[in-house]
């Protein structure tokens, strides 16, 4: 009996549409326009300031400090090494520092950033570890899926944004993640399930907003 | 220049900043003269006391004003989790407290009675009165450490080892930090919300002095 187990099967379809999303193969393939990249890190830049309020959240909600530490050290490696990364990447990009540029977020963004922080501030442990296994869950899948498809887009920086996600700190954060979400006392998984299915639509909708996904893009026709 | 707000504050809780100086356990470890089961009862609560700190900063990241803040606070909390907390259990273990009796430990009324008004503070006052509440720790035990250094140095190396982290300049650029902070975001604030900012610091203030009391009288539970 696996809590995150059932989860993620009972939301399969969405889970791989997220993972093996067109603006994922694209990244993979170094076919995704540089233009599309820069419009993405962008509001990516401004969902990290969201995501990192809601680990701190989680730490300061662990039940113990066995669960806080590598919460506290995954919030280091996203204000720390992440955000040296982001710097890094607008810097080649042409674009200003990300303390400068202060873009507005998209609605997308914005919608993204409330939903995971609301989960922080009202949610219980376990639906922020829920929350997070979705966000660090499926970057770690889709990265460690790239990196194990040997795709290595020529482009250094695909490849940084690739390999900083295919860490294995990752995955391992994201074990823990699960190894929490199971831990959780009984009669939580309604909520649980609630914020894992939020987690992923917000997911799929933050990438359709720079590469639209086939299925919007048919719906779209159709309209 | 004006005054620092962080001075005027020291002002409003020097009696009790005097009265934690001449503690009696603050000069029994100065001369050496503390009786070590009062000391191993601090190390065991104090123990207790910075998984809750760690929550409270925590907190204070996840609702800290700029990035340098959340980035700072989210290191400190880090810092506290893995480095800290490590060097409490070997420093335990010199008094002969195993890890799994730091474990077991549970808080004693004072130190449940400061950290749940530390990490109330946190979660539902305004970010410069949670930053009051926090600084009395930083600060206080930089003085302590200092004033105990300069005053001699006793003989259990044990104790010489607790004056030293104290009274070390990282300690001192730490509280310094943490001063400047609270300079920073208390700027400007209407009488109202400093009266708040002055009651939080001056409450922590009281309750590092009760901490030394906690330690030196034994204090359990009564009943």
């Amino acid at each position: 009996m696996s809590i995150v187990h059932d989860l993620t099967e009972a939301h399969r379809e969405e889970w791989e549409r997220v993972v093996l999303h067109p603006f994922v193969l694209e990244l993979g393939a170094g076919t995704l326009p540089r233009r599309t990249f820069a419009a993405y890190m962008a509001q990516d830049y401004l969902f990290v300031d969201a995501l990192a309020r809601t680990v701190a959240y989680g730490i300061a909600k662990a039940p113990s400090a066995a669960e806080a530490r590598p919460l506290a050290a995954f919030l280091q490696t996203l204000l720390g090494a992440e955000d040296d990364l982001f710097g890094r990447v607008f810097d080649e990009l042409g674009m200003p520092p990300p303390a400068e540029a202060r873009p507005d977020p998209l609605p997308v963004t914005a919608r993204f950033g409330r939903f995971v922080e609301g989960v922080g501030r009202r949610g219980t442990f376990e639906e922020i570890a829920t929350a997070l296994y979705v966000t660090e869950g499926t970057y770690a899948d889709w990265a460690s899926r790239l990196v194990a498809a040997s795709a290595r887009p020529d482009d250094a920086l695909y490849r940084s944004w690739i390999d900083i996600h295919a860490d294995p700190a990752l995955a391992e954060l994201v074990a823990h993640l699960g190894g929490w979400i199971d831990a959780a006392p009984p009669g939580r998984e309604p909520a649980m399930a609630s914020v894992f299915r939020r987690a992923l639509r917000h997911e799929a909708a933050f990438w359709n907003a720079f590469v639209p996904s086939r299925a919007k893009m048919r719906r779209d026709h159709r309209g | 220049m004006a005054e620092r707000l962080t001075e005027r504050l020291r002002a409003a809780a020097s009696a009790v900043w005097d009265a934690q100086a001449e503690h009696p356990f603050i000069r029994g470890i100065g001369d050496g003269s503390l009786d070590v089961e009062r000391f191993k009862h601090w190390v065991r609560q104090d123990y207790l006391f910075l998984t809750d700190y760690a929550r409270m900063l925590s907190l204070a990241s996840a609702r800290a004003p700029d990035l340098e803040a959340m980035t700072r606070l989210a290191e400190l909390a880090h810092a506290t989790l893995a480095t800290e907390m490590s060097l409490h259990r070997a420093y335990a273990e010199e008094f002969g407290i195993s890890a799994e009796e730091l474990e077991r430990e549970r808080p004693a009324p004072t130190c449940r009675a400061y950290t749940d008004f530390l990490v109330r503070t946190a979660a539902t006052g305004s970010f410069p009165e949670l930053v009051g509440a926090l600084l009395p720790c930083m600060w206080g035990f930089s003085e302590v450490g200092l004033a105990l250094k300069r005053g001699g140095q006793p003989a259990d190396g044990r104790y010489r080892a607790w004056i030293d982290m104290y009274a070390s300049s990282e300690f001192a650029a730490l509280a310094e930090w943490c001063r400047e902070l609270l300079d920073r975001v208390g700027a400007g604030l209407p009488p109202s919300e400093l009266r708040a900012v002055e009651d939080a610091f001056v409450t922590s203030c009281r309750y590092e002095y009760l901490f030394w009391e906690m330690a030196w009288k034994l204090e359990t539970w009564p009943v």
